[in-house]
């Protein structure tokens, strides 16, 4: 009795650790890397993001409607080319580690 | 209290070993699945077919020492996820949906397995009798659900895009 319950509970921890290794291999190092570089794109852009923010709200305390639309799609437009600017970065930095992965 | 969903379970595992390996089958004519799929199905079938293999043989064997039994599928359970984990890492791919949903599934079972064994044989409650046999027959059907995964959404994004054409 005593060496099945010794096997189960080996095969219980081993299990355990199995299922951490599950866990493990559904984020593979290449994945942990990109959510690294999408960290420090945000960081770069946060003070951008927060102007923009600023400008939204701004442009809601305009009372001249006329001002008040050509400012949304100015800011529109600037939002715009903050994601290109944003994603274009991300690309840029995941070419450089793909760079970085070949040479070594 | 379980009666009538346990008796369908019972209905629907007799059949589910031919749908677990037909379903692969189904998603490579279709081309919707990915490696991970096809190396956890691929385990899932083995295991499968190993089951209606050994019960037989393995009910006789254990009748008078009850670990026999669980301890065995237990072990099984636990080499699959082995298996799996390392085709995937020797393939260099990661767990996709089905494979990571299969491997918690097999987990839970043999954690089940071992649970019922301790509960039955060593405290001799006797409280997990009828959770053994719903949820060992629940996590073959899961397991035979998360394998159609993808014949499924290739049937949601088929209706969807005849929806937008109409």
């Amino acid at each position: 009795m005593i060496l099945e319950l010794l096997y189960l509970a080996v095969l219980f921890i081993f299990i355990l650790y199995l299922i951490i290794q599950v866990f493990k291999c559904k984020v593979t190092t290449l994945d942990k890397a990109k959510i690294e570089i999408e960290k420090r794109v945000q960081d770069e852009f946060q003070v951008r993001s927060h102007q923009l923010l600023m400008k939204r709200g701004e442009l809601e305390s305009i009372k001249d409607p006329d001002s008040k639309y050509d400012g949304m799609i100015s800011w529109r437009e600037e939002i715009e080319q903050y994601y290109k600017d944003y994603n274009a970065q991300i690309e840029y930095e995941l070419e450089q580690l793909n760079v970085v992965r070949i040479k070594f | 209290m379980f009666a009538g969903y346990s008796e369908l379970l019972n209905e629907l595992n007799s059949w589910l070993w031919l749908a677990t390996i037909i379903l692969p089958f189904l998603v490579l004519l279709t081309r919707s699945g990915n490696r991970s799929y096809f190396v956890v199905a691929a385990v899932w079938c083995s295991v499968q077919l190993l089951n209606l293999k050994i019960e037989g043989f393995l009910w006789e064997t254990s009748k008078n020492n009850l670990i026999y039994w669980f301890g065995t599928w237990a072990t099984i359970d636990a080499l699959s996820i082995i298996l799996v984990l390392a085709s995937h890492k020797t393939l260099k791919i990661k767990l996709g949906f089905e494979a990571f949903s299969i491997s918690i599934c097999i987990a839970i079972l043999a954690l089940l397995q071992i649970g019922t064994y301790i509960d039955g044989a060593v405290l001799k409650t006797y409280l997990m009798k009828e959770a053994y046999t719903i949820g060992v027959n629940t996590g073959n059907l899961a397991n035979a659900l998360i394998l159609s995964v993808p014949l499924l959404s290739v049937c949601l994004n088929t209706f969807k895009q005849r929806r937008r054409a109409m």
